[in-house]
């Protein structure tokens, strides 16, 4: 179909759609240490209601990350991994993110960039996540509604 | 190419004629020569913008052969802001605990810190 090309193309450009912000009261440095240090990532990656149970990487450009979280309730473990694109201590941090699926192959991979800002003692962190390719992860285990994917 | 729904609705939405076209089906259902009007447009690349947003989901066309008047859709408007809203969620509670977390670090910092401003 004509339209398919210049649609994907115009998807491309809308890319950058969903972005997060918050601001912690902790030096950058310390807020950068617990974006990449396995031992503190352990501590609080996850939504409530999950707990990470393993956290691995070589945080160099180019080396992987992977990390398990289980599901309190059920014991369920689920498996996500990814590959660092940029590594900027203690201000810039580029990250591949994906999940495994149940049939054990690997989703669809989302691009993830968070940026540490100096805010006067305090820290800045602005999440950035490529929105298009994100909707391709829709069977990420968190959503309980997965089904929305095949419509 | 087979895409998920999602897809095909941010991708019909990532372009500004067709956002303005859903703007202006809020206002209630409208024949493509008025939905033509604001754009410096050919008919023909009018239509094929609503035909990306019809095969998205996001607008229905009547069957009447001349006059086909479009409609706004809003299941998979709603698709998507589920989705943000589930993924907003998610990273907020992530922070949250990242939060608390640094809170705790800082108090152990504290203690052990022998550097102390004051």
């Amino acid at each position: 179909m004509a339209a398919s090309a210049s649609t994907s193309a115009q998807a491309e450009q809308a890319d950058r759609v969903l972005v997060i912000t918050r601001v912690f009261d902790a030096p950058r440095a310390l807020v950068f240490k617990a974006w990449t240090d396995p031992a503190h990532l352990m501590r609080w990656k996850g939504p409530r209601g999950f707990t990470t149970t393993s956290f691995t990487c070589a945080l160099t450009p180019g080396g992987a990350w992977r990390s398990c979280m289980r599901r309190d309730d059920t014991g369920e473990e689920l498996w996500q991994s990814g590959v660092y694109r940029e590594i900027v201590p203690p201000e810039r941090l580029v990250f591949t993110y994906g999940w495994d699926q149940d049939d054990g192959s690997r989703g669809p991979e989302t691009l993830v960039t968070i940026t540490f800002a100096e805010l006067g003692g305090r820290t800045k962190v602005v999440s950035d996540r490529l929105v298009h390719a994100a909707m391709r992860c829709m069977s990420s285990p968190l959503r309980p509604c997965a089904s929305r994917t095949t419509g | 190419m087979p895409r998920d729904q999602l897809s095909s609705t941010f991708a019909a939405l990532a372009d500004p004629t067709r956002r303005a076209i859903l703007a202006r089906l809020i206002a209630g259902e409208a024949p493509v020569t008025k939905l033509a009007e604001p754009f410096e447009m050919s008919m023909p690349a009018v239509s094929k913008h609503l035909k990306v947003l019809e095969r998205a989901g996001l607008i229905a066309r009547g069957r009447e052969a001349q006059w086909r008047p479009c409609r706004l859709a809003a299941g998979p408007l709603k698709d998507v802001a589920d989705w943000v809203l589930d993924y907003r969620h998610a990273w907020e509670q992530r922070l949250d605990r990242l939060d608390d977390y640094l809170r705790e670090l800082k108090n152990k910092e504290k203690k052990h810190g022998r550097k102390r401003k004051h």
